[in-house]
């Protein structure tokens, strides 16, 4: 007995009723018990409080769970490859984001040769972001190297040569830029179309392979040269996407992209995205600001139903489900494999509440990813999809309603 | 997971009593687990582990709803030897005053129930992750304790004051 129930082993008849005593407490309990009517009308009370918790059994798991706790799961670990992917992404936005920079420093350079009487040859100017970024002693190699060549060439090919030459010169210096990011951009295989859009070619752009080298330069130039980072656009002001990116780093990029969603009314489509992330990011705004593609929205209760409403055009909901048999065995790989889908081409499957199949779910996409789902659709026997019943301004939605086969 | 998914669906509902909310502290559950599953070194059972995930997480979202403690009519103020709040600090001073036949036996068994189900949401959430555990789980005490990360006499003490105070509420709303 304890030093605080001299009188009523109050806290041990607790343990001796569940057997969780030594000898020497049941010995004492049992003796206390044996002259105490109130001991043993408690003890009796607790067994029977015991009983009622034990047999106040909860409800069944619901039928539907597993398949969304799978669902989720396979979410998830989609979301962790896109997560990964988009890492990749990045770092080719935020070179087109520089590289624009890049193209605008140029310019400036440019016209401050221009006013000061300095003849700067086209084929110098797209290469490279300007003379004041390379070495004087580098300068001065490459122009004791042309001069070399000289003799031997014809006069118009020395802008070409001089290109070339100072090829070791710009790996010098994006050695000690120390962008890291730069190795992955050349992996990317996105980085070439995002930095030809960014840049038309032709103009102020150079060849990708070029622009994914000058990339780092312009970071490296615009520390240098402050007077000239004041005039020319930031990274964020080039491409949204790459905010962060060219001045913190490529993981500060990410990091903003994961927390800071963009709101439905400031969404204008980078020239530089992906389709899939402009799908994305029309899909986030035609719902109202909620990132569809977010794998804790997928199952929707509530307040996410009626963003779907709005997203939709809110006549879907009347419509007639589309059948989709499956055998139960198969049910919950099924839907895992579809939710996968949907989220893949930006869009939202819910799977709603409720008790046992079957059920409807709501799959709410963009516009452009229709074609495409309307084909995995049908692959899987759902018929009957057609774009024009039941598609809002630019998401469209439809119910599936799943039935059993035995 | 289908083999563990109605366990921690038990353990889960007897702590939050509300099945919507068992439903998204179960899906969490096994996310977190899959998130955490190279982090799982052996050292307890799996369901354990997994067990110990669904309390966590089950009193995460007790706690992030503890208004509905604050709204219980019971008094909160004490605060029990182990820390957690004592809904009825009276009942382990060993005061036996009622000497009448005790409302618990004799109340009908849905009313019972009707009165258990009251008086549980009203424990503070901890001693109610123990009791789910011992009377709903039928958990060893030593169970509970590696669960919860208790030491034994704490998993003792929660219990019987959890139990006592039950008691009280449950017969003192027939008075």
């Amino acid at each position: 007995m304890t030093d605080r129930e001299p009188e009523h082993p109050r806290e041990l008849l607790s343990a001796w009723i569940d057997g969780e005593v030594t000898p020497e407490e049941r010995a004492a309990v049992e003796s206390h018990l044996a002259g105490c009517p109130a001991c043993r009308d408690l003890a009796e009370d607790l067994r029977a409080l015991s009983g009622a918790v034990a047999s106040d059994e909860p409800p069944p798991v619901p039928e539907e769970l597993p398949a969304r706790v799978a669902w989720r799961i396979r979410g998830e670990s989609a979301a962790a490859r896109r997560g990964a992917s988009r890492w990749l992404r990045v770092v080719p936005l935020t070179a087109a984001a520089t590289l624009a920079a890049v193209a605008l420093l140029v310019t400036v350079v440019v016209h401050q040769n221009s006013e000061r009487g300095t003849q700067v040859t086209p084929a110098i100017q797209a290469p490279y972001p300007g003379p004041a970024r390379v070495s004087p002693e580098l300068e001065r190699e490459a122009q004791e190297a042309a001069a070399r060549k000289k003799q031997a060439q014809a006069p118009g090919a020395v802008a070409s040569k001089r290109v070339a030459l100072q090829k070791p010169a710009l790996a010098e210096v994006r050695k000690d830029a120390g962008v890291a990011g730069l190795e992955e951009a050349k992996v990317a295989p996105e980085a070439t179309s995002s930095e030809q859009n960014a840049v038309p070619a032709g103009k102020t752009g150079p060849p990708a392979a070029a622009a994914t080298d000058h990339a780092p330069i312009a970071t490296r130039y615009r520390s240098d040269r402050s007077e000239l980072a004041t005039a020319k656009p930031s990274a964020a002001e080039v491409a949204p996407e790459a905010q962060g990116g060219a001045v913190g780093g490529v993981l500060g990029g990410v990091e903003n992209q994961e927390s800071a969603a963009p709101p439905a009314a400031a969404y204008a489509p980078s020239p530089a995205a992906s389709p899939a992330e402009t799908r994305r990011a029309r899909a986030l705004a035609a719902s109202g600001g909620t990132d569809l593609a977010e794998p804790s929205a997928k199952v929707i209760k509530g307040e996410g139903f009626r963003d779907l409403d709005v997203a939709c055009g809110g006549s879907w909901s009347a419509m007639q489900p589309l059948s989709w048999r499956l055998a139960a065995s198969e049910r919950e790989r099924a839907v895992g494999d579809l939710g996968t889908l949907v989220d893949g081409l930006g869009g939202r499957l819910s799977i709603p509440s409720g008790p046992g199949f079957p059920t409807v779910l709501t799959i709410g996409i963009p516009r452009d990813g229709w074609d495409e789902l309307r084909t995995a659709l049908k692959k899987r026997g759902i018929e009957g999809v057609a774009l024009d019943a039941h598609a809002g301004e630019r998401v469209a939605c439809l119910r599936v309603e799943i039935r059993l086969e035995d | 997971m289908r083999a563990h998914l109605p366990q921690v669906w038990r353990v889960a509902h007897r702590i939050l009593r509300h099945r919507e909310d068992t439903e998204d502290v179960v899906q969490e559950v096994f996310l977190v687990a899959h998130r955490s599953l190279a982090g799982f070194r052996g050292e307890s059972r799996f369901s354990t582990w997994l067990c110990r995930i669904a309390v966590t997480r089950a009193l995460n979202h007790l706690e992030r709803a503890e208004e509905k403690v604050r709204r219980s009519s019971l008094s909160i103020d004490a605060t029990a030897a182990d820390g957690a709040p004592d809904p009825n600090p009276g009942a382990m001073r060993g005061e036996l005053v009622d000497r009448s036949p005790s409302p618990l036996r004799t109340l009908e068994s849905r009313e019972l129930m009707r009165r258990l189900r009251d008086c549980f949401e009203k424990l503070p959430s901890t001693w109610r992750a123990v009791v789910a555990l011992r009377d709903g789980e039928d958990r060893s005490y030593e169970e509970i304790a590696a669960v919860l990360g208790l030491a034994l006499g704490t998993v003792r003490s929660r219990l019987a004051r959890a139990r006592l105070s039950l008691r009280e509420c449950v017969g003192g709303e027939s008075s």
